[in-house]
C-alpha cells in the first residue's frame, strides 16, 4: 500500500512535470548523469525527483558529447563500499554547464537503496542542494537549435547580444519554434557567413561552413597600363594588409611616337612599342580595406614607401643617386569575382625627395612629352609629387 | 550596387586613359650625372634670369663654359641645336644683387648647314671658339670679356678644307695657336699643322704662322680632333675617315720639318676629343669620358651622364691643374648651370671602370 502510494505520487509528479514543460515557455533544464553499476530505476528516480524541484522545467539524460541545452548538470558516481557489499557510496556534484562551475557537491552513503528508497528519501540531500542551485540560474526558453561551427565564432541572430560557439564547436540557441532564423557567423580570420535557416523542431542542428580568409594574395598588374608588375600581399587581421610590390620598368609598353625630347621625328619609321629603363622600384605598402571581406566591391587605401634601384653598370651601387626612395599613397577598388579571384584598379600619388628637385623634375620633363613642364611631376618644396599614377590588374588569393 | 559598378568602371577608364605614353620620373643620364657631381666639389650654381631662347631650341643641347677662374661668375653658354644644325653663343654673367643670371649678348651663326663647334678655349676673362659653318670656312668667335662677344671670321686654305679643330684646352692662356686642318690634294690627305697667332686680337685670325705639311695618305676624314700635348707641343690627331675607320696619329711639333710618317696609335679605335694637362688623352662621347695614356693605352672610364667635362684651369694657389665640369638644364623654360671641379690628379677617383 505504502509502495503504491509512493509510486502514485511519483507518477503524478512526473506527469505534472511533463505538462509543466509544455505549458511554460521558460525554465531551467537539468542534465543528469549517473556513473556506476546501477539499475535503470536509479535514473528514473533521479529524473523524477529533480522534476519536482520548482523552476526545473526539463530533465535531460547525458548523451555523450552531444550538445545539451541544459543549464545545470547533476553528476552522480555510485560505487559499492569496499568493506561491505551491502552498502554503497554515491558522490554527487551540481555544476553550471556553461562554465563547469561547481555549485554544490556531496556524498550519500548507506545501504544499497531499494527502488522505493530512491523514490522516497535517497536523493533528499541532492535535491536540497539543487533548490539552491536553481535559484542561481536564469530560466531560458526551452526550445531551440544547435549551431555547429568553429570555436569562438560569434553568432548574430539580429536581435540581442551575439553568442559564441563553445570550444566543443557547438552552440545551443534557444528560441521559438518553428521559425526561420537568419544567422550571421563571424570569426576573425574567416569570412563572415550569413545564412537563413528554417528550424522545425527543437534540437535541429545547423552546420556553418566557414571559409578561412586567405593569408596571402598575389597581384598581377599593369602600372600605368604599361609596365607589368607583381605584388605579394599579406593579410593583417580582418581587413589590414601589407603589400610588397616589385615595380619594374625594365620591360613595358610605350605607345608614343616620341622617345625623348631629342629624338622626336614624325617622319621616322614606326618605333618600337616597347620601352626598357634600368629602374626597379621594390616597395612596401600598409593599408586596409574599408569593408568586410565577403563584399563584392571593396574599397581600400594604403600608405607605403619604395626604393629606386638602378640596374646599370654606369651606377655605382644600386640606389638612384638623385632620388633613392619615395613615398606612395593609393586608393583602390577591388571587384571580387569570387573569394579567390578579383580585379582591381588603383589611383595613387608618389612623393620623391630628390637631392635636386629641379633637376629631378627636369629629368621627367625630358621624357614626358618634350615639354619643359614635367608631365606628371610637380615640385612642392623639397619634394616632387607625381600624380596621378594608376595600376590595374587581377588578384589571386591563395 | 549599381552605383558602385559605375564608379569602378570610371576608375578603370581613368587608369586606362593615363596609360600608354607615360614615362616614370627617371632619366639614367641625370642619375649618372648626379652620381658624379656628388663626388665633385661644387663651385657654384646659376639660375634665374635667362629663359630658354626660343621654341626651336627646346630640343637643343646647352653647354655652359665658365671662365678659367676659381669662382666664375661669368661665362659663355653654347646652344647646340643638333636638329637644326646651328650654334648660338650667349655671354652671361651672374648678378649677385639680383641673384640671377644676366644675358650680356648673344650671337648666332645662323641657320647654316652642318654647323659644328670645333673647339673652344677659355682664360680668366675670355673664351674663344672655333666653329665651322660650311665646308671650307672656319670662324672664330672671341669673347674677350663677359661684356660682349667679338666676332671674326677666318678662312682656312680654301682648297678642299673639310675640317679644322684644335684649341689646346689646357693652356692657361687664351691659346688659339693649335688650329690644324687638312686638305685633300690629289686624293692624298695632307694634315696641316697650322698654328695661328695668339687670338687676343681679332685681327690676328687668318694669319697662320707656318705652312702645312703632309703627314701621309690616310684618306679623307669626315670628323675629328686635333690637339697638342702640353709638354713638347707635339700634335695628336684623331679622325673618323669616310669609310668609317678611325685613325689616331701623333706627330712632331716641329712644323718646319716635313713629317712623312707620323706615329699611329695601334689598336686605339675611338675618337679622341681632348688632351689633359698630364698628357693623358681622353674621349668624351655620349656621356662617357674614357681616359688613355699619352701613348693611347686605355686607363679608365668616367660616366658623366648629363655632366660635361669642359676644360682644365690652373690653380696658382696650389700649383695644380683642376678639371672643370658643368651641368646645364632647363626647368620651366628657365636655364640652370652648375659648375663642379676636381683636381686633375684625382680624376681617376671618379672612374667607374678600369
Amino acid at each position: 500500500m505504502k509502495r503504491s502510494l509512493v509510486l502514485s505520487i511519483t507518477l503524478f509528479l512526473f506527469v505534472f512535470s511533463i505538462i509543466a514543460v509544455y505549458s511554460q515557455e521558460t525554465g531551467v533544464i537539468v542534465q543528469t548523469r549517473i556513473n556506476g553499476r546501477v539499475e535503470p530505476y536509479w535514473h528514473d528516480s533521479l529524473d523524477s525527483a529533480l522534476l519536482a524541484v520548482e523552476s526545473i522545467a526539463q530533465v535531460q539524460r547525458w548523451a555523450g558529447d552531444e550538445l545539451s541545452s541544459a543549464q545545470l548538470e547533476t553528476a552522480v558516481e555510485v560505487r559499492p563500499n569496499p568493506n561491505n557489499p551491502n552498502r554503497i557510496v554515491a558522490n554527487w556534484k551540481i555544476t553550471l554547464v556553461k562554465n563547469e562551475q561547481v555549485l554544490a557537491e556531496g556524498s550519500i552513503q548507506g545501504l544499497v537503496p531499494r527502488e522505493r528508497d530512491l523514490a522516497d528519501y535517497f536523493w533528499i540531500p541532492l535535491l536540497e542542494a539543487m533548490e539552491e542551485a536553481v535559484a542561481q540560474v536564469e530560466p531560458e526558453p526551452l526550445e531551440g537549435f544547435i549551431v555547429r561551427g568553429l570555436s569562438g565564432t560569434r553568432i548574430d541572430l539580429g536581435v540581442g547580444d551575439t553568442l559564441a560557439i563553445s570550444e566543443d564547436g557547438q552552440l545551443w540557441v534557444p528560441g521559438t519554434l518553428p521559425s526561420t532564423y537568419t544567422i550571421a557567423a563571424s570569426l576573425s580570420g574567416y569570412y563572415r557567413e550569413k545564412l537563413s535557416v528554417g528550424i522545425q523542431r527543437s534540437g535541429e542542428i545547423v552546420e556553418i561552413d566557414q571559409q578561412r580568409l586567405s593569408r596571402l594574395s598575389i597581384d598581377l598588374a599593369l602600372y600605368m597600363m604599361q609596365f607589368p608588375e607583381v605584388s605579394l600581399t599579406l593579410r593583417l587581421g580582418q581587413g589590414g594588409f601589407a603589400r610588397i610590390t616589385l615595380q619594374q620598368f625594365l620591360a613595358g609598353l610605350y605607345l608614343s611616337n616620341e622617345r625623348n625630347g631629342y629624338e622626336y621625328d614624325p617622319n621616322a619609321e614606326a618605333q618600337s612599342i616597347f620601352l626598357s629603363l634600368p629602374l626597379i622600384q621594390p616597395g612596401i605598402l600598409f593599408g586596409a580595406f574599408l569593408n568586410s571581406p565577403e563584399k563584392r566591391f571593396r574599397p581600400y587605401g594604403g600608405l607605403g614607401a619604395f626604393a629606386r634601384l638602378v640596374v646599370s653598370p654606369e651606377i655605382i651601387g644600386v640606389f638612384d643617386p638623385i632620388a633613392p626612395w619615395g613615398l606612395s599613397g593609393v586608393i583602390g577598388l577591388e571587384y571580387a569575382r569570387s573569394r579567390r579571384f578579383g580585379i582591381f584598379g588603383e589611383l595613387g600619388v608618389n612623393g620623391y625627395f630628390p637631392s635636386n628637385p629641379g633637376l629631378f623634375a627636369y629629368a621627367a620633363s625630358l621624357k614626358s612629352d618634350g615639354n619643359n613642364l614635367p608631365g606628371l611631376g610637380t615640385i612642392l618644396g623639397p619634394a616632387v609629387i607625381e600624380f596621378p599614377v594608376g595600376r590595374f590588374g587581377v588578384r589571386f588569393r591563395l | 550596387m549599381k552605383n558602385r559598378s559605375v564608379i569602378f568602371v570610371l576608375v578603370i577608364v581613368l587608369v586606362f586613359s593615363l596609360g600608354g605614353c607615360w614615362h616614370p620620373l627617371f632619366d639614367l643620364e641625370v642619375s649618372v650625372g648626379e652620381q658624379l657631381t656628388q663626388r665633385l666639389s661644387h663651385v657654384r650654381s646659376f639660375s634665374g634670369g635667362i629663359k630658354q631662347p626660343n621654341e626651336d631650341d627646346l630640343e637643343a643641347k646647352l653647354v655652359f663654359i665658365p671662365f678659367r677662374i676659381p669662382l666664375p661668375s661669368s661665362g659663355m653658354m653654347v646652344l647646340l641645336n643638333t636638329e637644326k644644325k646651328y650654334l648660338r653663343y650667349y655671354s652671361v654673367a651672374y648678378d649677385d644683387v639680383l641673384d640671377e643670371l644676366d644675358l650680356i649678348s648673344d650671337y648666332s651663326d645662323g641657320y647654316t648647314n652642318d654647323s659644328r663647334l670645333l673647339g673652344f678655349g677659355a682664360d680668366v676673362s675670355g673664351i674663344s671658339f672655333y666653329t665651322r659653318t660650311q665646308i671650307g670656312y672656319v670662324e672664330g668667335i672671341v669673347a674677350q670679356s663677359a661684356s660682349g662677344i667679338s666676332y671674326a671670321s677666318i678662312v682656312l686654305p680654301a682648297a678642299g678644307v673639310r675640317f679644322a679643330s684644335g684649341i689646346n684646352p689646357n693652356d692657361s692662356s687664351l691659346d688659339m695657336l693649335s688650329v690644324a686642318d687638312w686638305e685633300n690634294v690629289s686624293g692624298t690627305l695632307s694634315i696641316r699643322g697650322e698654328p695661328f697667332s695668339d687670338g687676343s686680337s681679332v685681327n690676328s685670325f687668318g694669319a697662320p704662322v707656318s705652312t702645312g705639311y703632309d703627314v701621309g695618305t690616310y684618306g679623307i676624314p669626315k670628323k675629328g680632333f686635333i690637339g697638342r700635348y702640353p709638354g713638347n707641343g707635339d700634335f695628336v690627331g684623331s679622325f673618323i675617315m669616310e669609310d668609317g675607320s678611325i685613325r689616331n696619329l701623333r706627330w712632331t711639333s716641329n712644323v718646319n720639318d716635313a713629317v712623312g710618317a707620323p706615329t699611329e696609335f695601334v689598336g686605339l679605335d675611338v675618337l679622341l676629343t681632348g688632351v689633359l694637362s698630364d698628357s693623358q688623352l681622353f674621349s668624351q662621347i655620349d656621356g662617357t669620358m674614357t681616359v688613355y695614356s699619352s701613348l693611347g693605352f686605355y686607363q679608365y672610364t668616367i660616366e658623366l651622364g648629363n655632366v660635361v667635362f669642359i676644360q682644365e684651369r690652373f690653380d696658382t694657389a696650389n700649383a695644380e691643374w683642376i678639371s672643370v665640369f658643368t651641368r646645364t638644364y632647363v626647368l620651366n623654360n628657365e636655364i640652370y648651370f652648375d659648375v663642379f671641379e676636381i683636381p686633375t690628379a684625382n680624376l681617376e677617383d671618379l672612374a667607374t671602370r678600369h
